[in-house]
């Protein structure tokens, strides 16, 4: 009866956790999408010098939890996810702004599909 | 390259420890639940081991989930009947009075082949022996004949036996085991005069040695000191 208890109650904190990391990747990647929001502002404006710094410190907070990302999320994700913020930075040095709203846009896109999949949908479920 | 390998080590302990935890029966006859769990959990263990862009949790994870839900389940078919019938199905009787019961044998998709090649595996051939022909809920199928073709035992036969009992293994392979050697009802002293009789100095010279209820020994010394 011990071990039954005891599995009953590992299933229970697994769930727990499991909830716990879908709250923690949705304010992730709410976060993320709020520096690239203020980025594209930044580069609408012509301000391109602190759209870099916002789409930096994003990116820097992604690759900041590497460990974190490299063992909840898949690796083909990850790597979907960090190409997009390149790419945004690169439209950014590059000053074009309309090339840059459609990295960010896209960027947006990836970090909200990594939030999604963790998601109890019927959809992530099926 | 290095990364398969330590994923395949932990993967390994992983599923090793999960078996064990769920017991011995895995490892026999599994009821339709363990079979699945069994089947699952190396099956999606693997994942990780084909491809390292999987992080290894998904493969753990899941293994572990499968491992509390069997673990539950068979607590559950332990205690309640209704549950055990729901998940492991009822044991059907296939052949009674020596007849095939076709209904029983429709019901579980069970051909006459598959029957014949059973019982031939159980050594029986004539069908008009049989009483019973069980097909279990693990799928075994067991035989009982009618009394007057069962095999004679040595109650029946009136004769004269002696239960020699559980022969406990005391040293096994060069290693004494204490507590086999004590639940035989056996000390040091007994242990040291056996080994002198057989001009043994110390258990590593030993592969095997037993003794049962009645205190009769079997020996096998290891090939290097044989004479």
């Amino acid at each position: 009866m011990k071990k039954e208890l005891i599995a009953g109650a590992v299933l229970i904190a697994l769930f727990a956790l499991s909830l716990l990391n879908i709250r923690f990747i949705d304010t992730l990647t709410a976060e993320l999408s709020g520096y690239v929001d203020q980025a594209l502002d930044f580069a609408e404006q012509g301000d391109f010098d602190q759209a870099v710094l916002s789409a930096q410190t994003a990116a820097d907070r992604w690759l900041s939890l590497d460990y974190y990302t490299h063992i909840c999320i898949r690796h083909s994700e990850i790597n979907t996810a960090t190409d997009a913020f390149y790419d945004l930075l690169g439209e950014l040095y590059a000053e074009d702004a309309g090339s840059a709203r459609g990295a960010g846009e896209k960027l947006k896109a990836q970090l909200g599909s990594i939030a999604s999949i963790e998601h109890l949908t019927l959809g992530s479920i099926l | 390259m290095a990364i398969i390998m330590v994923r395949t080590v932990i993967v390994f302990i992983g599923v090793v420890v999960a078996m064990r935890l769920m017991g011995k029966r895995q490892l026999g006859e599994l009821e339709l639940n363990e079979l699945v769990v069994a089947v699952l959990i190396s099956d999606i263990a693997s994942h990780p081991l084909q491809d390292i862009g999987i992080p290894l949790m998904n493969g753990l994870l899941p293994a572990v989930v499968l491992l509390c839900c069997e673990l539950i389940i068979a607590q559950a078919t332990m205690k309640k009947a209704a549950i055990r019938k729901l998940v492991c199905g009822t044991p059907s009787i296939l052949v009674q009075n020596g007849v095939v019961m076709e209904p029983e044998m429709r019901k579980n998709r069970f051909t006459l082949d598959e029957l014949a090649e059973e019982l031939r595996n159980q050594s029986v051939t004539d069908i008009s022996k049989i009483k019973y022909a069980i097909l279990e809920t693990n799928g075994q199928l067991n035989v009982i004949l009618f009394a007057e073709h069962r095999p004679a035992t040595v109650g029946d036969l009136n004769l004269p036996y002696e239960d020699k009992g559980y022969a406990h293994i005391v040293i096994n392979d060069g290693e004494l085991l204490p507590n086999n050697l004590q639940k035989a009802g056996k000390d040091d002293k007994w242990l040291a005069r056996e080994l002198k009789k057989r001009d043994v100095k110390s258990p590593k010279q030993v592969y095997l040695l037993s003794v049962d209820k009645s205190g009769s020994v079997y020996y096998q010394a290891k090939e290097k000191v044989k004479k």
